[in-house]
């Protein structure tokens, strides 16, 4: 089925061809960006609507429940009834609001959310922009809503969502570093920074197999990035109501719903981009497969979040200090070496490094945690001596 | 192992979401398409949600419900004697029997029943007046939909607990 493989680049000549007919090639060229991304935000925000559908079914199938299911056969009216909800609501301004802080926050969340998908390949032909750093790209735009949310905080004029936003920003930086490092051992494996590269390079096998330490790691930090349960801590309900967005209502609120679930789909089409082998796949067609892929890492973080307890501040510190950036590091050098090495046994080399590395994590750690353990069932006063 | 915990878990919601579809299959599109389903069991496993009005659980047999007047199966008699057991027995009063000799003196049923009043309004459902009933006429039915719009429909009579008792049997 070639047609239906390439339907986006049919559909995208077919257009051109039209266009140019009365129009010259710039303003075809501008024509086509204009389309290109009305038809994107069109297909996220829907994509946003039906992502929280599916998260709430999902979480209520986890409770032994059924989820959304008075609006419509199956509730599936219900994101439509949610965000109409949204947009009626009143728009209330807190009285020690710094105003313009205030309602520059969630323009300033939503625009790098959207970013990135300027350069994340849907499938052939399907990128609307290959540029040769997408890898850093991606998480260097999306860095930009830590601002956000400090910014968020800081313009409430309320101590939670100060508080919120803090941690917002502490964890963001916190786990940028081995997201980043995850990411840099796929570009070695790859050789390339470009996403389109980097998939066509996948096309024997996943980098999944030959980096399956990197994808975990890079799995806890997209989740931490996003501030998902059970990291959830810049929103924790139970201790700072919810977070940098308590103040917001209506709108305000929306833009920064819209922008946490864009960049939960824009974190897990990176994942499967850079893991998962991106558009690969047999007898479906290419953006079917990605979308499957994308949906799949959705799905696991949903199941993160029904499983999990939320982590404490200095347990999130912890995790990603003391154990998540030691690991990418010596994820980075095995690859390094492996590279080095130059063995031509396809993922073998980088799978055995990564299974090697990750029990001698498990063992060190368990090691530390036996010893905190048999310090802590000592008696005081033995401790002091000791 | 630093990480089974984390994995047991997961394998614990993971098996949770898979019973509520095993569960579900054999009801599989009325369910979802909302259409009544008759009254069901509530299962221990599998999903926990009744989608109410749609769906009713049944209840358990030990269920205080409302009352109903029972009727013997073969002549379709009722079996109240009208004795005033039960409205001896109420601690508040709630019911209230009234009966007269049958003039037909060759029928089986020695007394008719001339009124016989429940009101639920004020009824403890304590139970008393079926524990005390000695022709096993009073029992407790598992209907629980006993919301009215005035208050004088709260006050049960004969011939509508006669009615309740051949809808629970």
């Amino acid at each position: 089925m070639p047609s239906l493989n390439n339907l986006f680049g049919f559909l995208q000549d077919w257009i051109s061809g039209k266009l140019s007919g009365f129009l010259p090639p710039w303003g075809v060229t501008l024509a086509m960006m204009v389309i290109t991304i009305v038809a994107l935000l069109l297909f996220l925000v829907v994509t946003v609507m039906y992502l929280t559908y599916l998260e709430r079914k999902v979480l209520a199938r986890i409770a032994d429940r059924l989820g959304p299911n008075r609006a419509g056969p199956l509730g599936i009216a219900q994101p439509v009834a949610d965000v109409l909800k949204l947009i009626v609501k009143e728009v209330i301004v807190p009285a020690r609001a710094d105003v313009p802080v205030y309602f520059l926050a969630p323009v300033v969340m939503v625009a790098p959310a959207l970013l990135p998908y300027a350069v994340l390949p849907f499938g052939p032909r399907m990128v609307p922009a290959d540029i040769s750093v997408a890898v850093l790209f991606v998480p260097a735009v999306t860095s930009i809503t830590t601002l956000a949310l400090l910014m968020a905080g800081w313009g409430s004029g309320n101590k939670f969502s100060l508080l919120g936003g803090l941690r917002a920003v502490a964890q963001k930086v916190s786990y940028s570093i081995p997201l980043l490092l995850a990411f840099l051992a796929v570009v070695l494996v790859s050789g390339s920074l470009s996403l389109v590269r980097i998939v066509e390079a996948q096309a024997s096998y996943p980098f999944l197999l030959a980096q399956p330490l990197g994808f975990i790691i890079a799995l806890i930090c997209c989740v931490a990035e996003v501030n998902r349960s059970p990291f959830d801590i810049p929103e924790a309900e139970s201790e700072l109501v919810a977070g940098y967005h308590t103040e917001y209502s209506g709108v305000g609120f929306a833009m920064f719903f819209l922008a946490e679930y864009i960049g939960m789909f824009t974190v897990s089409a990176m994942l499967a981009i850079l893991y998962l082998g991106g558009w690969h796949g047999p007898l479906l067609p290419p953006y079917i497969w990605f979308l499957i892929k994308v949906y799949l890492i959705l799905c696991v973080m949903f199941w993160l979040r029904g499983t999990f307890p939320r982590v404490r501040v200095d347990q999130l510190m912890n995790l990603s200090w003391k154990v998540l950036l030691p690991l990418s590091m010596v994820n980075v050098a095995v690859v390094a070496l492996v590279d080095k090495l130059g063995l031509r046994l396809g993922f073998l080399p980088g799978l055995v490094a990564g299974l090697v590395v990750m029990a001698v994590a498990a063992a060190v750690l368990r090691t530390r945690r036996r010893a905190r353990a048999a310090a802590a069932a000592r008696p005081a006063w033995q401790v002091r001596e000791a | 192992m630093v990480g089974t915990g984390l994995l047991k878990g997961l394998w614990v919601t993971l098996r949770h979401v898979v019973e509520t579809y095993r569960q579900d299959w054999h009801k599989f599109p009325r369910r979802y398409r909302r259409e009544p389903v008759a009254v069901q069991e509530q299962s221990l496993t599998g999903l926990f949600t009744v989608q109410y009005p749609e769906e009713r659980l049944r209840m358990f047999p030990r269920f205080h419900g409302h009352l109903i007047q029972k009727r013997d199966p073969e002549t379709g008699l009722y079996n109240c004697t009208a004795c005033k057991a039960c409205e001896r027995a109420c601690p508040h009063g709630v019911i209230s029997v009234e009966g007269e000799r049958n003039p037909d003196r060759e029928s089986k049923k020695k007394m008719l029943v001339t009124r016989f009043t429940w009101d639920a309004g004020r009824c403890l459902y304590c139970g008393l007046c079926v524990e005390a009933c000695p022709s096993d006429a009073l029992d407790w039915g598992q209907g629980y939909e006993l919301a009215v719009d005035r208050r004088e429909e709260l006050v049960f009579d004969f011939e509508r607990l006669l009615k309740l008792g051949e809808h629970a049997t």
